[in-house]
């Protein structure tokens, strides 16, 4: 079997392990919702390894997965996951000259689904807008849209913040 | 955007969990074992297949025997003449089967209870040709086996639904087929005969169901063949068993906890923190089996007196 592939698929999930942790705790903010997300993530990556045939796509190839898990542990959860980001208030370290940015990331949390995976991916885990096509297979058109679609909004959500 | 550059500071102080790094490598070597597995796996269902339909045959010809046996005294006989070993009484498997419906791997152990007198009354009524009158003693065993064929096919119907509830819930939170059908799923029912000798028969029938850890089940059989009743502590212990069993276990669970600290059993050597009842005193209705030496066991089932992590507990009384 594709042995190579293997190894480089979890040598990449070894690396990666945090940011995937991140990514997932953005979508539930629940350190066990995202745990569970990160280990479904994985067997389902591990058992459908045989479907990627470029090494060097694996980046792309798993966040797409972990996107998928995200977004399914969202919508089949509805009822249970107590999303607020509000909580998050507890979570990070917090003092003033924190404030503008955790106002920001906070605003990244609240926007709608399709948006914040832009967001996230490009400004938090740095990845190319041809990657984040990839990862979400959305054609690249439509990512860029999204991208100034989600701009767009947090400019006006911060300025009314500051009125 | 400048600021979504900071706020990257927020994002990227997301605390990890310490158990991150523990499932992650936990869930990549479950993998590499079920790799390894993978190609026996193929070849194991092959089997199953091939044994679940002699197995389908298999329980025909058991069925088929049964009816005879109920139904025709010549064929009762011959049965009832097949050597088998001596004794007052002795266990029969009177059923066993192992097959795979969907990825469910049941097997099953079905006990009877065959008594010297059931044999001979089965004898000596086609010799004869008289009517059969049903001796007591015989009539104890048989509702025994009648409890015992009840147990098993409740408990089997009630798994096979546990198991079909768990599947639908599984299909309808976004799992597919195919990752169900990567489940080993198994039932199992079997009996083991604790002690045997004389005219005393001590049977433990249990199920239990590999996802299901706490519907697993202990059925607990004592039969004096001679007085032709089942066993309560007090035959065995005398009038004082509620004393003489509750000092023996009171004294064994605090061994026990001295020995291992963490184990703690309620109601005794919690010093009533937990606030939960536990155990209190035996009863005739207690569980129990003779082990080897002929001593009574008293069995509690899992929570029934200590927390899950103990599972089921089991005290010999001297």
């Amino acid at each position: 079997m594709n042995e190579a592939i293997n190894n480089k698929l979890v040598e990449h999930i070894l690396q990666n392990q945090n940011k995937f942790y991140r990514i997932a705790y953005c979508y539930v903010y629940q350190k066990d919702a995202a745990l569970d997300i990160v280990q479904n993530a994985i067997c389902r990556a591990l058992e459908n390894h045989s479907s990627l045939r470029n090494t060097n796509a694996i980046k792309t190839w798993f966040y797409r997965i972990l996107i998928n898990e995200c977004l399914q542990y969202r919508n089949k959860g509805k009822r249970e996951i107590i999303c607020e980001p509000a909580e998050l208030r507890e979570d990070v370290y917090y003092e003033d000259a924190y404030e503008a940015k955790v106002e920001i990331y906070q605003k990244v949390c609240e926007l709608p689904e399709h948006l914040k995976t832009v967001v996230i991916l490009h400004y938090f885990e740095q990845l190319t807008l041809k990657e984040i096509s990839q990862s979400t297979g959305v054609n690249l058109s439509t990512v860029k849209t999204r991208l100034y679609a989600a701009l767009k909004r947090l400019k006006k959500d911060l300025e009314a913040e500051n009125e | 955007m400048n600021e979504l550059n900071e706020a990257k500071d927020i994002y990227d102080k997301i605390e990890i969990p310490k158990e991150l790094n523990q499932i992650v490598t936990d869930s990549l070597n479950n993998f590499e074992n079920k790799m390894i597995k993978a190609p026996m796996n193929y070849k194991r269902n092959h089997t199953f297949l091939i044994i679940r339909k002699t197995m389908v045959a298999a329980a025909a010809v058991v069925a088929c025997f049964m009816i005879a046996l109920n139904s025709s005294e010549s064929f009762a006989k011959a049965a009832g003449n097949v050597p088998l070993l001596g004794g007052i009484a002795k266990v029969l498997t009177i059923r066993s089967y192992q097959y795979t419906e969907d990825n469910m791997n049941i097997s099953v152990n079905v006990p009877a209870i065959e008594t010297e007198e059931s044999k001979n009354a089965s004898n000596s009524s086609s010799d004869t040709s008289t009517e059969s009158v049903q001796q007591p003693e015989e009539q104890l065993v048989t509702n025994i086996n009648a409890e015992l064929d009840s147990i098993v096919n409740n408990y089997l119907m009630d798994a096979k639904s546990r198991m079909q509830a768990d599947k639908e819930a599984f299909i309808a939170t976004g799992g597919t087929e195919e990752d169900w059908a990567k489940r080993d799923l198994n039932i199992n029912v079997d009996y083991k005969v604790k002690y045997q000798k004389a005219n005393l028969l001590s049977l433990v029938l249990s199920t239990d169901e590999s996802w299901y850890g706490s519907y697993d089940m202990k059925y607990y059989y004592n039969i004096d063949l001679k007085q032709n009743k089942e066993l309560t502590l007090k035959d065995i212990l005398g009038e004082d068993y509620t004393e003489i069993a509750n000092t023996s276990i009171a004294k064994q669970m605090k061994e026990r906890t001295t020995k291992d600290p963490d184990m703690v059993y309620w109601g005794i050597t919690d010093d009533g923190n937990s606030g939960i009842t536990g155990f209190t005193t035996v009863t005739e209705n207690s569980r129990f089996y003779l082990n080897e030496d002929g001593r009574p066991v008293v069995c509690f089932e899992k929570y029934e007196i200590a927390p899950g992590f103990m599972g089921a507990q089991e005290f010999v009384i001297e």
